[in-house]
């Protein structure tokens, strides 16, 4: 199992993408690059799973990592406000960039188990896994300041719009054009207010009650 | 011989890779029209007229977009300030708009088949830590909501939260979401250490699943391998695809033609099929009793 594991954090980024794109460029089709992106997008969630080091998961952290993220699955029946974001950067800045990737991508894969499962589900899971990774990354400095992470929760709910438009606009022409992804950003814009308005609302409300809460139970439990 | 929808997830997995992709990627109009067909006759029996309203918007609009920004094409049907709308990237955008159609209709039926059990059983093996992550998650969001659906009104109840203007209901609602945070993390814990308590982590984790994989799992897996070929193999030879711009062209009549229609009709209906005769055969036996 671990030598298959090793195989396959080795293999992906230095043989099999690589290859996955010379082999697309000679793909029969027209709209290679939409089928090109869904394999790059589901073998970069592969290689970001199997380069976990899952032995030091202890139980402990794999059930927080569970309950993270149905709350976060939970927070998508609320109407109109989508917590999604809020909820899984406050966890990774507590528990780790791994964590946070992790967070992301289940929630995004379990929550369109009841929405719907789509094309976008390994973009979805991508750019939350993401943003969860990268958050656990700059946690000291987002750990400082509130203003600082309800500006860098801002920019989640933006970046994440603008990715998922990138993906629309492939998906609808074949091909990246520069008129229409700007035509899918404008009409994809309530939706980018919403995601932007929700994380501010979430981040001023839970920052400090969420951060005193893992302050508490790593102190009582010790993880 | 079980339906295609029944065999084992590996099959149903490669049927809904090798059918979105051909549909996702060819630009013939005939492929993806039959696609659509195919993915509705699929979700024939259940509800879905809701899905149905949306997918038909998406349909309209998608449809409308594409003369708005492409102006390649000879015959211009008519002018808004000196912007052409040209017949060919109406049709252009039709023909996109029943792919992505079509897609989506194949994934109505895939989230309905590929419950929660047979992804895990799927991605499984790769890494058991991250299948038991996903397992408890989908056994930790029901009884979630239902925790949720009881702390709100045990809130409301003690005359903390109030229920009237929308401010006071968003305060609900996060005020809930952080008694929710303390109850089930503090729960969260007790499960991890009792789940310790029983030996986990001392030996590998193995994932348990009812799903084998049969002879006729193979035999489907086979079928569909066969018939893509031929579909793959005729729009690689370019005999049935259509060219847009500057004039329509459509190809000609050929043998490879047809039975490339063929077999990607024969492969977007085998679900149906395989499904009808199943009602069939109930039927016909219910009848003898």
């Amino acid at each position: 199992m671990n030598t298959l594991k090793k195989v396959i954090r080795y293999s992906i980024p230095f043989v099999i993408m690589p290859l996955t794109v010379w082999a697309g460029t000679f793909l029969p089709f027209k709209n290679n690059y939409i089928i090109i992106s869904c394999i790059i997008a589901i073998l970069s969630i592969l290689l970001f799973y199997c380069s976990f080091d899952t032995k030091k998961l202890s139980s402990r952290r794999l059930v927080l990592c569970a309950v993270m993220s149905s709350l976060c699955v939970i927070g998508r029946f609320i109407p109109f406000l989508k917590p999604v974001t809020a909820i899984t950067v406050i966890s990774s800045v507590y528990m780790g960039a791994e964590a946070g990737f992790l967070i992301g991508s289940t929630s995004a894969l379990v929550s369109n188990m009841y929405f719907g499962q789509g094309p976008w589900t390994p973009f979805q899971m991508l750019a939350w896994g993401t943003i969860g990774f990268l958050s656990g990354l700059i946690s000291p400095i987002l750990k400082k300041s509130k203003c600082v992470f309800i500006i860098y929760g801002a920019l989640c709910g933006i970046l994440y719009s603008l990715v998922m438009d990138v993906w629309t606009s492939v998906f609808y022409n074949g091909s990246l054009t520069i008129s229409l992804y700007i035509s899918a950003v404008v009409t994809s814009l309530p939706h980018m207010a919403l995601y932007t308005v929700s994380n501010v609302i979430f981040g001023i409300m839970l920052f400090k009650p969420l951060g005193k809460k893992f302050e508490r139970i790593k102190l009582k439990y010790g993880i | 011989m079980r339906t295609v929808m029944q065999s084992n997830p590996l099959s149903v997995f490669s049927f809904y890779a090798i059918v979105v992709c051909i549909t996702a990627a060819s630009s013939s109009p005939v492929i993806q029209l039959l696609s659509l067909i195919g993915a509705v006759a699929c979700n024939f029996g259940y509800n879905t007229a809701k899905k149905a309203v949306f997918s038909i918007v998406l349909f309209v609009l998608m449809a409308i977009l594409n003369p708005l920004f492409n102006t390649s094409g000879a015959t211009a049907l008519f002018f808004i300030n000196d912007f052409a709308i040209t017949l060919e990237a109406v049709l252009y955008g039709v023909s996109a708009s029943l792919s992505i159609t079509a897609v989506i209709y194949w994934f109505f039926s895939f989230s309905r088949i590929m419950t929660g059990e047979k992804i895990i059983y799927l991605f499984g093996k790769l890494s058991p830590h991250i299948a038991l992550l996903i397992s408890s998650v989908i056994r930790f969001v029901p009884m979630f909501l239902r925790l949720y659906s009881q702390s709100r009104k045990a809130q409301i109840c003690m005359g903390i939260c109030k229920n009237d203007t929308v401010i006071n209901k968003l305060k609900c609602e996060i005020r809930v979401l952080s008694v929710m945070i303390t109850r089930c993390t503090e729960n969260g814990i007790i499960t991890a250490d009792s789940m310790e308590a029983r030996g986990y982590g001392n030996i590998n984790r193995t994932c348990f699943s009812f799903y084998k994989l049969r002879l006729y799992d193979i035999i489907y897996i086979i079928i569909y391998v066969l018939l893509a070929i031929v579909t793959v193999f005729a729009i690689a030879s370019g005999c049935i695809s259509f060219e847009y711009y500057p004039t329509i062209t459509v190809p000609k009549a050929s043998p490879l033609m047809y039975a490339s229609y063929i077999c990607w009709a024969a492969l977007v209906f085998l679900p149906t099929l395989t499904q009808a005769g199943k009602e069939i055969k109930w039927k016909y036996l219910l009848s003898r009793i």
